[in-house]
């Protein structure tokens, strides 16, 4: 009986002092279950019963009971993995090493732990739905001033494979490697990143009313995570971790009440994001969930896998409404019209299908792209956009017929997506690259990058752009006077023809006045000198009138190529002004970048300033708790001081004392430990108004970064928010 | 001690001293280098004069000409600079020159696909049929086995599931390398550490932008490993290296990307440190695979206190050949058998039955120097040698009525091949008219080879197991994973037999028109074309206007092919010992070389240089030493079993034992569409069969595999043997003791009778004196004297050939 109370006594002792390297759950013991037990022992598999994977469900145990006892040492967990007793864990892999079996005893020893300091934070609430003021449908939503300095820059990029297009804003969002990058389609330049540490994205998504992105994806093998940011502050609203490998696919509803995601456990999980808990847990795929997709109306949720099956679910009670069974191969897209009445599905199998919801019968099957259509997309407009390995993008008008077809550029085009005019079509492909198709030009005009350099070197290379612009400048407006000589001197030959006449003109008049002198004339002599004049102007005449007949075809001759000349003179002239506007829309970047410095100073500083903020909020919690904990103390040893007066009398003489003599020692470590508690408490009291000083500090820096960020951004570039 | 015994002494020291070295021998002789520090390795083995070896690398000296040119570390050679130099490796007064020229040393070698990387899923194993190679492989993710489709296993890596299984951006997150270190969970385990050679590899090609190979890349031809032979005595280990030589004649030292297979790896394995090491004592070959070559390195472990094995005696040839091998495994073979057993084990491997006991005495009491080759040169010419062996091939070639098969067919089949043994004709000969044979079935009996199986994949396979010992089916959906068989080779070869038409018969359904259509071919599955036809293992065939078929036949039957003579010889061989050369006898493959190359080889041109006349290699074979050795076993060759150093053991086939059952007990059976008394070796039909028959193994002629023959004892055969009606009946109803006794022939000499029948010896002094008493004191003499004969009947001694 004492033995007991003893232990948690040691257990209560050991919970409360916080040294720095304390072993705990989520530092240490997670990752050793996650790389070594979590294939059997995960909540979707959960042999025998036992889910180590949530420190709740370790405590729990299995259906053998507890595997953990607080402070026992040859709790039946570590006699499993010591393979001191059946059933030996791992049972196929190699025993684990000394180092972790040392750690595990520690941390059961130690009491359990679940993380280095107890939740002395009350978890914020992650209701967005109230987060978020209300927004009127079809409002354009751009992001505030968000820092364009990325995150990460990798050398090369990796394949595209999450793309998305705000419904009513001309905004792209891109999955570049841990950001997310969005991008303004209008102008063809970043609006802002969003860092997503959890990993590599897979799947990015904007709420229906455009005021919210998510993004789902993780670390292959290990771990899978959902993340939503608000779209104008670039705020993290809330994260999830559903999975034990990559999440593939989520889609969230457009009422912003549920989540779903899919990955390779092949369950759809229907989340609350009011409370973060898993809803519904739904088996019936057989194989891994390529596709998330939630009907525009929010009511209904379609998951595809990679053996081609459908369904099609109610999200609130995640009964099943449809299975479709149609494409033979894994499941690229699923999309819906606007008016949620129709679902259309592509595959690797080459096909598209497009599905009634009133019945879950096919409307209409057609075959796409030879080799497997890679994304299928519903534009604004009602019309369906492909892509596929045939490197193909295709349009469909309502009556699936194809409207414009175009080879892309690319060897392996990803994704695609209309923007919300439908005046471009964006596609993503496997170099990391996103080209934008312009229908009314119906060329591609424009190229977007999944891994943006940092900002120093952006500035760089806009600065060779621009130089390498000019000196293209240099020769074109050489080569532009050269044509202008050659098109200068043509218009002084072509005055030549107009001297002859006048030559000729004049000569005739000689010729007639000669020819009258002649006719005055009756002497034979100067008759004869008079007639050699007339004889030389008549042949000068005739050779004039040649010489002018000659130039006329020469000139018409060469009317054409001067035309063409003139021709090329106007469209280099062109090609120049377009240059010029290049190398000031480049300017311009360069200008703006020189003030995103600025900006990404002060992100940085507003992350340091939530930290704070957070630090100063949660101090009165702490000191209540730590307030709690003394009081404990306290009561226990006041418990501990009365039992010593009760001895036993049953024990020898030996026993008693040495109970004595540890009770003693009890009492003296608790009101030591108090003592520090004490000390703690106020420590924190007399931090606290210093805290507050710095944060009034790194406020008033902030707005003052922010100022001088705006005064800097050229006026061009300056996001207007609401279009009205 | 005589001045006499002091010299023997000596001289007996001097010969257990450490045996003195014949050969430096350093392999490979020329060294290519050819971009920025390639390294080569070398092996050097000393060959001494006891037939050991050992390797010698931490011994030599090792110098380089001009060391400018490469430089010399650890056992191989690096390139430092272009141009050619001389390396010269010396050791106890011997030098080996070995040339090196290097080139392109300025240029680092740019990391291809399928040269680099590929080669590091087939050695870690990546590939294999048990992981990602499977046919579905594993998760959706699959590679092709062994690697033999390097550009689908690109497109599956790259594109067929974007962003993940590589990732570009940041290559050491591609699940290739998290999964193979188990970063990440990994049902396969760790396969390589980080920072290895293989991790480096597939990193650099990823940071190059894990670029597709271009489209002339040069492809690997021909794999080397060096050493080819090794002798190794008591514990030591040898170090190996192999090379690949490209397409292009570039070469490449590719020891630690190849995968080595033991085939015995009880006796040798390689170790982690990339060495030979040996374990029991015997013969083993390692076959290194690198993507889909092979290559084959043979290895004997001999004890450290073997001793030489002086002058074996040999008959002939045989023995010569088979005494090298013991010689060179320090084995020992067992003495000469006696007179008794050699007569039983002869009959019964010959002609297929027990020697009378008129045949006993006449053979005992003959004293004959050359008795048992006379025996020998007798039998084989005896009408049941043709009945044993029409038998065997009846096996194998399956002739069994079937569905499709009628009766008819089956024994017009069989007396066509026996008719044409019995007129000995040379078996190219009667192999060469069946293969090309046209015609009626019912008129032309050969053809109905061709209808025993009418799939054309499937007889292309039998023919190859049948007539060229060669088992190629694995071949047929992806490369043979352990001989030199690829796709293409199964193809191209099916393609001989893609012609043959069949037509019906319109008054007799059973039989059928075999003709040659002259059109047609096999599709290869990958290139969806047909294949024209290529000798297997040989050159394309010219089928030109010609019956492909005939064509075949000819090279098949050709004195030079090196496959036909070798599986009849294995399959005659495997007759008298129980075990072919090569064993099994329809599976030689590059990883089952044959236990005696050199035995083999020479049976196979005997049989050649005879014309095919097989009676003639049976005597040679029966006339042998070996084959008349004793089963009892010495110190140094009791756990042999592959190199014939003594006899086996061997239970007798069902046929055979049945026919000796019923010559001892004086009956006769009947047989399905067979007279009484005729023997079950002349059993034409697959399908016919007894009870006894079944369970004592008899081949169901199903398939054509030799494996058909069950020989394993088992427990239904002892029960059927002891409490069966089958040797109880028999004795009785062949009432050899009941007329004994009428004629008033004493109990004694019907049991010396019995024992000579029985057994082909006489009885022993102490055998009589057991049985004597007991028949005396017994009431019914003739019911003891049928259960002594049960007796003999059911013992070990009577079932199985000393």
């Amino acid at each position: 009986m004492y033995a007991k109370s003893f232990t948690i006594l040691i257990a209560l002792v050991c919970s409360t002092v916080t040294a720095a390297d304390k072993i705990n759950y989520e530092d240490h013991i997670k990752e050793i279950f996650q790389n070594s037990c979590s294939n059997c022992h995960k909540p979707s598999k959960k042999k025998g019963g036992l889910n180590l994977m949530i420190y709740s469900d370790v405590l729990k145990g299995g259906s053998s009971g507890k595997c953990v006892e607080s402070g026992d040492a040859d709790s039946l967990l570590v006699k499993c993995v010591t393979h001191e007793e059946e059933p030996i864990m791992p049972p196929k892999g190699p025993k684990l090493e000394d180092a972790e079996i040392d750690l595990i005893r520690k941390w059961v020893a130690g009491g359990l732990l679940e993380n280095s300091k107890s939740k002395r934070i009350k978890k914020a609430s992650n209701d967005i739905a109230m987060s978020m003021p209300a927004i009127p449908k079809g409002q354009v939503i751009l992001p505030e001033h968000l820092s364009i300095k990325p995150f990460i820059v990798t050398k090369k990029a990796n394949a595209i494979t999450a793309m998305a297009q705000s419904p009513y804003s001309p905004l792209l969002a891109v999955g570049g490697y841990k950001q997310v990058l969005l991008y303004n389609t209008d102008n063809m330049t970043l609006s802002g990143i969003l860092p997503f540490d959890e990993g590599q994205i897979y799947d990015v998504k904007f709420s229906r009313d455009g005021s919210i992105v998510m993004a789902a994806g993780g670390i292959n093998g290990k771990s899978g995570n959902v993340v939503l940011w608000n779209v104008k502050s670039g705020k993290r609203l809330t994260a999830l971790s559903p999975d034990f490998d990559t999440t593939l696919t989520a889609d969230l509803s457009s009422d912003r009440k549920y989540l779903v995601t899919g990955s390779s456990d092949k369950l759809v999980k229907i989340f609350s994001l009011k409370t973060g808990e898993v809803l519904h847990n739904i088996k019936q795929h057989s194989e891994w969930i390529t596709n998330i997709s939630v009907s525009p109306d929010g009511v209904l949720v379609a998951s595809g896998d990679r053996n081609g099956h459908i369904y099609v679910w109610e999200i609130e009670s995640g009964q099943k409404l449809y299975t479709m069974m149609q494409h033979k191969q894994a499941i690229t897209a699923l999309t819906w019209r606007a008016d949620s009445n129709l679902l259309a599905s592509s595959s690797e199998d080459g096909e598209i299908v497009v599905w009634n919801i009133y019945n879950g019968r096919q409307s209409k099957r057609f075959k796409a792209h030879n080799g497997g259509v890679t994304d299928l997309f519903y534009s604004n407009k009602g019309e369906l956009i492909s892509t596929g390995r045939d490197r193909y993008t295709r349009i469909y008008d309502p009556k699936y017929k194809q409207i414009k077809n175009s080879k892309t550029s690319s060897l392996l085009p990803l994704k695609v997506i209309a923007d919300s005019d439908v005046k471009n079509v964006l596609y993503a492909d496997w170099q990391g690259k996103v080209h934008r198709w312009n229908l009314t030009k119906n060329k591609v005009d424009g190229t977007l990058e999944a891994n943006p350099k940092n900002i120093a070197d952006a500035i760089q290379s806009f600065q060779q752009d621009i130089e390498s612009l000019n000196k293209q400048i240099d020769s074109d407006k050489k080569e532009l006077a050269k044509l202008q000589n050659v098109v200068n001197s043509f218009d002084s030959y072509r005055k030549l023809p107009g001297k002859i006449k006048a030559d000729i003109n004049s000569n005739q008049k000689n010729l007639n006045s000669k020819q009258q002198e002649l006719g005055k004339t009756k002497e034979a002599k100067l008759k004869a000198g008079i007639s050699k004049s007339v004889e030389s102007l008549k042949r000068n005449i005739a050779d004039l009138k040649k010489k002018l007949k000659a130039t006329e075809d020469d000139i018409r001759k060469r009317g054409k190529h001067i035309s063409d000349t003139k021709k090329k003179i106007s469209s280099l002239s062109q090609l120049i002004k377009a240059k010029e506007v290049d190398i000031k829309s480049l300017q311009l970047s360069i200008q703006r970048y020189h003030a995103e410095k600025i900006n990404a100073t002060r992100h940085e500083l507003i992350s340091k300033l939530e930290t704070l903020q957070l630090d100063v909020d949660s101090a009165k919690y702490i000191e209540e708790d730590i307030k709690a904990q003394i009081n404990s103390n306290k009561t226990e040893r006041e418990k501990l001081i009365k039992l010593e007066d009760k001895i036993e009398t049953e024990m020898t003489e030996d026993e008693a004392l040495d109970l004595l003599f540890e009770r003693h020692n009890k009492t003296i470590s608790l009101a030591k430990r108090n003592e520090e508690l004490l000390l703690e408490m106020n420590k924190n009291a007399q931090e606290l108004p210093g805290k507050k000083k710095s944060l009034e500090k790194l406020k008033k820096e902030e707005k003052v970064l922010f100022k001088e960020y705006l005064s800097q951004l050229p006026k061009a570039m300056k996001i207007e928010q609401v279009k009205k | 001690m005589t001045f006499k015994n002091i010299i023997l002494l000596f001289s007996l020291t001097l010969s257990t001293f450490a045996a003195e070295l014949n050969t430096l021998d350093v392999t490979p002789r020329e060294i290519k280098l050819d971009h920025k520090n390639e390294v080569q390795g070398i092996v050097i083995q000393g060959l001494y004069d006891d037939g050991t070896t050992q390797d010698l690398e931490s011994q030599v000296k090792v110098k380089i000409i001009n060391p400018e040119i490469a430089t010399y570390r650890a056992g191989s050679f690096i390139a430092i600079k272009d141009g050619s130099t001389t390396a010269q490796v010396t050791y106890e007064g011997q030098t080996v020159e070995l040339k090196i020229s290097a080139s392109n040393t300025d240029i680092h070698k740019q990391i291809r696909f399928s040269l680099d990387v590929m080669p590091i899923f087939t050695k870690a194993g990546c590939n294999s049929g048990g992981c990602h190679g499977a046919s579905r492989g594993k998760d959706k993710f699959r590679l092709a086995l062994f690697g033999y489709d390097p550009d689908g296993d690109y497109e599956r890596l790259t594109t067929e599931f974007p962003g993940r299984r590589i990732n570009l951006a940041v290559p050491e997150d591609s699940m290739l390398i998290t999964k193979s270190l188990n970063t990440v969970p990994h049902t396969g385990g760790k396969l390589f550490e980080k920072d290895s050679f293989e991790y480096t590899t597939i990193i650099n090609w990823l940071e190059d932008g894990a670029q597709k190979d271009p489209k002339d890349i040069k492809l690997p031809v021909k794999l080397e490993v060096f050493p080819q032979e090794t002798v190794l005595q008591g514990q030591s280990t040898q170090k190996i290296s192999v090379r690949v030589t490209y397409s292009d004649g570039t070469d490449r030292d590719v020891s630690n990307l190849t995968t080595y297979v033991p085939s015995d790896s009880g006796v040798v394995f390689v170790n982690k440190d990339g060495r030979i090491e040996n374990k029991n004592f015997g013969e083993a070959y390692l076959m290194a695979r690198f993507g889909t070559l092979t290559a084959l390195a043979k290895v004997i472990s001999i004890p450290e206190k073997a001793e030489t094995i002086s002058s074996l005696p040999a008959n002939n040839y045989v023995d010569e050949l088979v005494n090298q091998k013991l010689t060179k495994l320090r084995i020992k073979p067992s003495q000469l058998c006696d007179d008794n057993t050699f007569l039983r084990r002869v009959y019964l491997d010959t002609i297929g039955r027990l020697p009378s006991e008129e045949e006993y005495l006449v053979f005992t009491n003959s004293k004959d120097k050359n008795k048992r080759d006379l025996l020998i040169d007798e039998l084989v010419n005896k009408p049941e040698f043709i009945d044993l062996w029409v038998m065997k091939w009846a096996e194998i070639l399956k002739m069994r009525s079937e569905n499709n098969f009628s009766y008819k067919s089956t024994l017009l089949y069989y007396n066509w091949l026996r008719k044409k043994f019995s007129e000995n004709v040379p078996i190219d000969q009667v192999v060469k008219e069946m293969l090309s044979s046209s015609g009626n079935t019912f008129s032309n009996p050969p053809t109905n080879f061709y209808q025993v199986e009418t799939d054309t994949l499937k007889m292309t396979e039998n023919i190859a197991q049948v007539f060229m010992g060669t088992r190629i089916q694995c071949a047929q959906c992806h490369n043979h994973p352990f001989d030199r068989w690829t796709m293409d080779d199964y193809y191209s070869f099916a393609g001989f037999f893609a012609q043959i038409g069949r037509k019906n018969v319109h008054d007799d359904e059973r039989a059928r028109i075999i003709y040659d259509r002259r059109s047609g071919g096999v599709k290869h599955p990958v290139y969806k074309k047909d294949m024209p036809p290529v000798f297997l293992g040989g050159e394309k065939a010219d089928v030109k206007g010609k019956d492909r078929r005939e064509v075949f036949a000819n090279w098949l039957t050709d004195k030079n092919n090196p496959y036909f003579s070798r599986s009849l010889i294995n399959r005659i061989w495997d007759q008298f010992f129980g075990r072919g050369i090569t064993h099994p006898v329809d599976d030689a493959r590059l990883s089952n070389p044959p236990s005696n190359k050199e035995l083999l080889d020479e049976l196979a041109k005997k049989l050649t240089d005879y014309n095919y006349d097989f009676r003639k290699v049976v005597k040679d074979i029966c006339s042998s030493r070996t084959y008349q050795l004793e089963s009892k076993t010495n110190e140094s060759n009791k756990l042999d079993i592959k190199n014939f150093s003594h006899a086996s053991i061997r239970r007798i086939r069902a046929e055979v034992l049945l026919d000796s059952i019923s010559q001892a007990t004086s009956t006769d059976d009947k047989f399905k569409s067979l007279p009484k008394g005729a023997k079950a070796i002349q059993i034409a039909d697959g399908k016919t069969s007894t009870y006894f028959l079944t369970t004592f193994g008899r081949a169901t002629r199903e398939t054509v595999c030799s494996c058909e023959v069950r020989m394993e004892p088992n427990l239904s055969q002892a029960l059927h043997l002891l409490n069966g009606d089958t040797i109880q009946n028999k004795i009785r109803s062949g009432r050899f003791i009941e007329n004994l006794l009428k004629e008033k022939v004493p109990p004694k000499e019907i049991l010396q009778k019995l024992y000579r029948r029985c057994y082909s010896r006489e009885i022993k002094e102490n055998e009589l004196n057991k049985l004597m008493p007991v028949i005396n004191e017994s009431k019914n003499q003739r019911e003891t004297l049928e259960d002594v004969f049960w007796a003999l009947l059911n013992s070990k001694e009577f079932i199985f050939v000393r």
